[in-house]
């Protein structure tokens, strides 16, 4: 659980996996940051969280939901999609085969996984929370998510488990297409992250396994039903899914990114005019290219607020990006900028710099003797003018060949220091020839000869040298790495050994500056926030099911407000200029606000909310040892310690007391919200709650066991006696008070507005946030509301039913043009006509209408940018055609001969005595039949979803994978699908009525 | 106004028709009998193209049809045809079956159609039948609304392709005294039939066909009463008739008899002379019989019109002796003898030949 907070707040900020480079190439622009992606095609997972959040956050967006991930990227790769929203876990694996796609860095949604389980089990889900407990304590999460969870196609290595043979089996419910958490190996067994869980349970509880392997939607209906026991196949516990299903602790966070082809190599077709630009102001606004994760990255996030920003995997691409126009500048350090610049002469650097940064040799944060050695060795070499050297060797010199490194002295008895260094930062650390070269090698190997050691060079990505560094595959790095606070928490630094600048490389200005920014959306309508009363029209951040959502709700009825699911999220939209300003908690608040002096408080404190913890309202007894506790340690001075400690002074470290843990253990819904009440430190969970709750559980003699969830579940965990209370700084609100019961006060909180200090405008994001209804379906009625009409669902059955029905008569009316062409040619007495046409009729009738679809917008189509649904016109026009064409021949073949003849010797053509005489007997004749094969078609429609048509089906289908209720939307569909066919069917009724001359007789006869 | 010449047909192997060459002029009502399978019917529908001629030319007034076949629909116009089989658009009701070539092809409104169309079904006396479908109809008032229909195109030559053949014997009539109407009218047609009196009243000429030509034609006085070539003769004489092949001892007696008491029925003979008939094949089949494993028979009972004499015909392959002249007295044998007024045995290689003339039945 440590571990994963750890990952979780690391991913926002320097958690890149994969980067991109620009493009412009598809027939739509290409993605470069999530505001390009604003009016572009995304797919989505059905019912995944990531589809809630583009709805949100894309409303121009055109989103096409797809079942099944595989479905989704070859979409994309065939031009259909411009991005795909899904699962970090999954996008890792289709970077693994797929290099042409890449992710952003932009972490849109967290979501954690956990394990799902019948509602009222709570027998299994107690001993599953075990387990869990203890896979997390023993570091076998970590070491499995080591093991599943890589970057490269390498095998997996999975340990044996052993599984009891006798007993009563778990069956457990998996969705085996979702590698890595569970797929099926080549001996056909169910394996993977969740397959190795799944063991791990079946082992500890001693109960055989079986694996029952369907398709995700079909999952919760299974755990309902009870034909599985629990489900475990990396799903999110996502709020809907808990109306439902009951969710264990998480076991693993993850998160949705944005997916997107890569096209680096490919030159533009038309490249965008960009003015070039020759001062440091003018680069706001424009299309900044950056590295991933590096300093520079930070410092023109933090200079250049409202400019776009598209993240590179190499400095190279970056420059060739500014040299082709795909982007505007390059901020990056300056000694490697003053190589690009060297070598391309159409670039320059802009005098003024971005920023400073020190750049310093990185070692793992317990590490301190290493530390002081190399510290030791840079002092030395400073003093000895070999730092100086080294810089004027490899950074000032503009050198054409790359200067030789100083010979490296061979030899060394005191053992290996493993540096880890990325490989394509010249002139830091570069391949020459084949071998490591540069200031940074040179530099690791005066540090090794000093210390006695030899270095071993280990390079990786730039990304992977810090997770390297604490998992302790290397000993320290040295990769030009700049001096940032955030990566000060996450390993030590040396003291520097060059100071280096971070510029802007751009285009030589040919002639004119440039005329204001067009490329992005402007800041005009926006003025300056000047109290706290400006933000009633503005965009308003809050944490999802927080009492500032509510209250922003209520105060700034005109004013967008987005809801965030984690404070960190909150805190990146108003640094990102996403939303104008946020309200947060006014004490972590002050926390951030140190940290990062872009943002600033604006007015007073808005409102303030008494925080007590939560208990379950059966828990009468454990909330009165709470109070009896909290006026305990208020009259012992042990309270105003501990506010002195975290709020006033802002410390940062837990105080040790007696943790004496006799009698059981006290599980607390905790939210690492942020700093000072909860927050993560050296992987461990530290904060004022935190330190209440674990005196708490001293005073009582339990032992604490912390259990970090989602701020929007931690009432509804307490509800369901998941945790036996939660302290997360949960404001006392008469709402809340209905659901759970609340201690005495513990702390009193102001709430506070903040935003960006320069107070920018952000982006045209009109997105409106719906409140997420949190009833529950107890009667037929609210599942109607819950599936029809909340949200506006009907609008999205409305949706399908009107593709369904279009692509019903357009397929049709297709199929049979095409159906009577294959009948001509079928009948004609050429062979050159009518084997063909045969063939066509065998192989198209012995074709899944699915495997044609498929077959066509994948493989056909893939790289024409084609409307699904003509696609899937096509396809079943197609398939209709075959049948219908035989259905035609016959009808005509079943008219005498005779009837020709008649007309022939009376004087008609061919065409016409078959226009006249045998088409209207034909028609009489096959109507039945066609009717029929009308009606399959329109029910065979029901499969487009395959191609993302958002079509009836698709449409119940999203609905479900929604509120997971399986009653009313495919009643609803049935019903639908019923109306369509008869109401169509009596079209066709009425065309046999009047080709039918019996009753026509009838008619007359009543007349 | 159409003059074959050379005209031939084969299909594939066969040849149906062979080097036909002749002329029907305007106002003749020509009149094609002849055996079945002699192909009187490729030669009608070879005039209208709906069957290829294989060689040869057709002159319609003049034009070589074959050489105009853009023409062909326009010609077809001109001379209308006449089924078996009726042929009636089975979705239009009748009165629509005469109006749809007139509107379509002839661009006539619908009104004069529909107006036009209710006097030529008054002239074949269907006129309170114009709404009603042809399903509902017999097939006397089928045949009668086909001929409407092709009226109603205002042909100048109509082709009757056995119009009657189709037909129950009590609806035949119908049909042939409206083309017997049309006939006195002056209408020019080729009349394909098996009706000989009628042929025999109609015509203007008749062609005897046979060998796959047209085998004798002239006045239907001559091909009646005087045929000139001996095909012609043996058909005329043998007109009506009924042949039957046994082949095997284990013949079908009842459906021999079933269809030789058909026939009898539709000569309109006495039931005596029925009777008669029916105990004179069966005594010829007893007495065939212990031939039958190595013979065949060919058993017909024809009536001679010229001789207005019935006689039985035994056509036996190979050659058997006369079973009449058995030395045992057989009784059958006798009874034959003496029920016949004259019995010849004619017998040449690998063939004999039994002919018996039955007394008139007033002898008895």
């Amino acid at each position: 659980m440590l571990m994963m907070k750890r990952f979780k707040s690391a991913l926002p900020t320097c958690g890149l996996l994969l980067a991109l480079t620009s493009c412009a190439t598809a027939p739509n622009a290409a993605i470069t940051t999530l505001a390009s992606a604003e009016h572009a095609k995304i797919g989505v997972m059905t019912g995944s969280t990531g589809e809630v959040f583009a709805k949100q956050r894309f409303p121009e967006a055109q989103l096409k939901s797809f079942d099944d991930i595989m479905d989704a990227v070859a979409a994309m790769k065939a031009g259909q999609l411009d991005g795909l929203i899904t699962a970090t876990s999954s996008a890792i694996q289709i970077g693994k085969t797929n290099p042409d796609l890449g992710m952003l860095s932009d972490v849109l949604t967290h979501e954690d996984t956990a394990i799902g389980l019948r509602k009222g089990n709570d027998q299994l889900l107690a001993s599953i929370n075990e387990i869990i407990a203890s896979l997390k304590k023993d570091g076998t999460f970590e070491d499995m998510k080591r093991r599943w969870f890589k970057p490269d196609l390498s095998p997996y290595e999975e340990p044996s488990i052993d599984i009891p043979s006798e007993g009563e089996p778990l069956r457990v419910g998996v969705s085996a297409t979702r590698e890595p958490f569970n797929f099926v190996d080549k001996d056909g067994r169910v394996t993977g992250h969740d397959g190795e869980l799944a063991r791990i349970f079946a082992n500890r509880m001693h109960r055989p396994l079986e694996f029952l392997n369907m398709k995700f939607s079909a999952l919760i209906p299974a755990l309902q039903s009870g034909k599985v026991d629990l489900i475990v196949t990396g799903m999110s516990a996502t709020e809907e899914r808990k109306k439902f299903i009951n969710f264990s602790e998480p076991y693993f966070a993850n998160s949705q990114v944005l997916m997107v082809k890569r096209s680096g190599d490919a030159p533009s077709g038309n490249p965008v005019q960009r003015d070039e630009l020759s001062s440091l102001p003018q680069v706001e606004g424009k299309i900044i290219a950056v590295l991933s994760g590096s300093a520079g990255d930070l410092a023109a996030r933090r200079h250049f607020p409202k400019a776009n920003f598209q993240p590179m995997a190499a400095s190279a691409d970056a420059a060739i990006a500014v040299k082709t126009r795909k982007v505007d500048a390059f901020v990056y350090d300056k000694s490697v900028l003053l190589n690009i610049a060297a070598k391309n002469p159409d670039l320059v650097i802009l005098e003024e710099p971005v920023d400073k940064l020190e750049v310093a040799a990185a070692i793992r944060k317990e590490n301190t003797s290493l530390l002081a050695d190399i510290n030791g060795v840079l002092e030395e070499l400073k003093s000895r003018g070999a730092l100086e050297q080294l810089r004027k060797k490899w950074v000032d010199s503009n050198y054409t060949v790359p200067p030789r490194k100083a010979a490296k002295t061979q030899t060394s008895a005191k053992g290996v220091l493993r540096m880890g260094t990325a490989a394509t930062i010249e002139p830091f650390s570069f391949q020459e020839n084949g071998t490591l070269t540069g200031l940074d090698i040179e530099l690791a190997e005066m540090i090794g000869e000093r210390l006695g050691k030899s270095v071993e060079l280990v390079d990786m990505n730039f990304e992977a040298l810090i997770p390297a560094l604490q998992s302790n595959k290397i000993d320290f790095a040295l990769s030009n790495f700049n001096v940032t606070e955030e990566r000060k928490k996450l390993v030590l630094f040396s003291s520097p050994y060059i100071s280096n600048d971070i510029s802007a490389l751009v285009r030589k200005s040919s002639q004119s500056a440039s005329t204001g920014d067009p490329g992005t959306a402007s800041s005009d309508g926006h003025s300056k926030l000047v109290s706290t009363a400006d933000l009633k029209d503005k965009k308003i951040g809050v944490l999802l099911g927080s009492a500032h959502d509510a209250w922003a709700g209520k105060n700034y009825p005109n004013a967008t407000i987005l809801q965030y699911r984690t404070s960190a999220d909150v805190t990146l939209a108003v640094k990102t200029g996403k939303v104008d300003a946020a309200i947060f908690d006014e004490v972590p608040l002050r926390d951030v606000l140190r940290d990062d002096p872009s943002l600033g408080m604006l007015g007073e404190s808005l409102f303030s909310f008494t925080v007590g913890a939560g208990f379950n309202r059966e828990a009468t007894a454990l909330l009165q040892q709470f109070n009896a506790f909290l006026a305990d340690i208020k009259r012992n001075g042990v309270y105003a310690e501990m506010v002195t400690r975290w709020i006033e002074k802002r410390q940062s470290s837990m105080p040790a007391f007696d943790q004496t843990k006799t009698s059981g253990s006290l599980v607390v819904g905790v939210t690492g919200g942020g700093a000072p009440f909860s927050f993560v430190q050296d992987n461990q969970l530290i904060g004022f709650d935190i330190e209440l709750v674990k005196r708490f559980g001293a005073s009582i003699g339990k032992e604490v066991r912390l259990s970090d969830m989602e701020f929007g579940s931690l009432i509804a965990a307490v509800a369901t006696k998941k945790v036996d209370l939660i302290a997360a700084s949960i404001y006392i609100t008469e709402e809340r008070k209905k659901q759970i019961n609340f201690s005495d006060p513990y702390y009193e909180m102001g709430n506070r507005v903040f935003a960006l200090k320069s107070n920018i405008a952000a982006y045209s994001n009109q997105t409106t946030a719906r409140p997420v209804k949190a009833s529950f379906l107890t009667s037929l009625a609210s599942s109607f509301r819950s599936n029809i009409l909340d949200e506006n669902r009907y609008l999205l059955l409305l949706d399908g039913l009107k593709t369904t029905v279009i692509l019903s008569i357009l397929s049709t009316v297709f199929g049979t043009v095409l159906g009577s062409v294959i009948c001509f040619l079928r009948m004609s007495s050429s062979p050159w006509l009518n084997v063909p046409a045969r063939l066509y009729i065998t192989i198209l009738r012995g074709m899944p209408v699915l495997v044609l679809l498929m077959l066509i917008f994948y493989v056909v189509f893939a790289s024409v940018d084609i409307s699904p649904i003509l696609v899937a016109v096509i396809a079943f026009g197609m398939n209709f055609g075959a049948y219908a064409s035989e259905i035609f021949r016959t009808g005509i073949e079943g008219i005498d001969k005779g009837q020709t003849e008649a007309g022939i010797a009376m004087g008609f053509t061919p065409v016409q005595s078959f226009l006249y005489i045998v088409l209207p007997q034909t028609v009489q004749r096959i109507l039945p039949v066609y009717k029929g094969e009308f009606i399959s078609l329109v029910k065979m429609t029901s499969i487009v979803g395959y191609i993302a048509v958002q079509d009836l089906t698709k449409a119940s289908d999203i609905i479900r994978s929604r509120t997971f209720d399986a009653f009313f939307p495919l009643i609803m569909v049935s019903v639908l699908y019923f109306a369509i066919s008869w109401i169509l069917m009596q079209f066709l009724q009425y065309i046999e009525r009047q080709t039918d001359p019996k009753y026509k007789r009838k008619q007359r006869g009543a007349a | 106004m159409i003059k074959v010449e050379h005209l031939s047909k084969t299909f594939g192997e066969l040849t149906v028709l062979k080097d036909i060459s002749t002329e029907i002029k305007k106002g003749e009502v020509v009149s094609i009998i002849g055996p079945s399978g002699t192909g009187k019917s490729t030669f009608l529908r070879c005039l209208n193209l709906l069957e290829e001629p294989t060689n040869g030319s057709i002159h319609i007034d003049g034009v070589n049809v074959l050489e105009n076949r853009a023409d062909i629909p326009k010609l077809r116009q001109r001379m209308n045809m006449v089924f078996q089989s009726f042929n009636l658009f089975s979705h239009l009701s009748v009165l629509e079956n005469l109006t749809l070539g007139p509107i379509k092809l002839r661009a006539m409104n619908p009104k004069e159609a529909a107006s036009r169309s209710m006097e030529l079904l008054r002239l074949v006396g269907l006129a309170e039948k114009a709404n009603n479908y042809p399903d509902e109809l017999s097939g006397g008032q089928k045949q009668r609304v086909a001929i409407a229909r092709c009226l109603a195109m205002e042909p100048e030559i109509i082709l009757f392709d056995e119009p009657t053949s189709a037909l129950d014997p009590t609806m035949v009539s119908e049909v042939l005294s409206v083309i017997r109407r049309l006939a006195r009218e002056g209408m020019t047609m080729a009349i394909v039939t098996h009706e000989m009196d009628f042929a025999r009243d109609v015509s203007s000429r008749v062609f005897y066909m046979d060998e796959g030509g047209i085998y004798e034609e002239g006045p239907p006085q001559q091909i009646f009463e005087n045929p000139l070539r001996p095909r012609t003769k043996a058909f005329i004489h043998r007109i009506r008739s009924y042949t039957t092949r046994v082949q095997s001892p284990d013949y079908d007696l009842y459906g021999i008899n079933a269809e030789v008491e058909g026939f009898c029925e539709k000569q309109m003979f006495p039931a005596s002379l029925r009777q008669n008939i029916l105990l004179f094949v069966e005594e010829l089949l007893t007495l065939y019989r212990p031939h039958l494993t190595a013979a065949q028979l060919d058993l017909t009972v024809a009536f001679s019109e010229k001789s207005d004499r019935l006689q039985l015909v035994c056509e036996t392959q190979p050659a058997l002796p006369n079973p009449l002249e058995n030395e045992d007295g057989d009784l059958g044998a006798m009874i034959l003898r003496n029920m016949s007024e004259r019995v010849t045995y004619l017998r040449d290689a690998g063939k004999s030949t039994l002919e018996l003339t039955l007394r008139p039945p007033t002898d008895q």
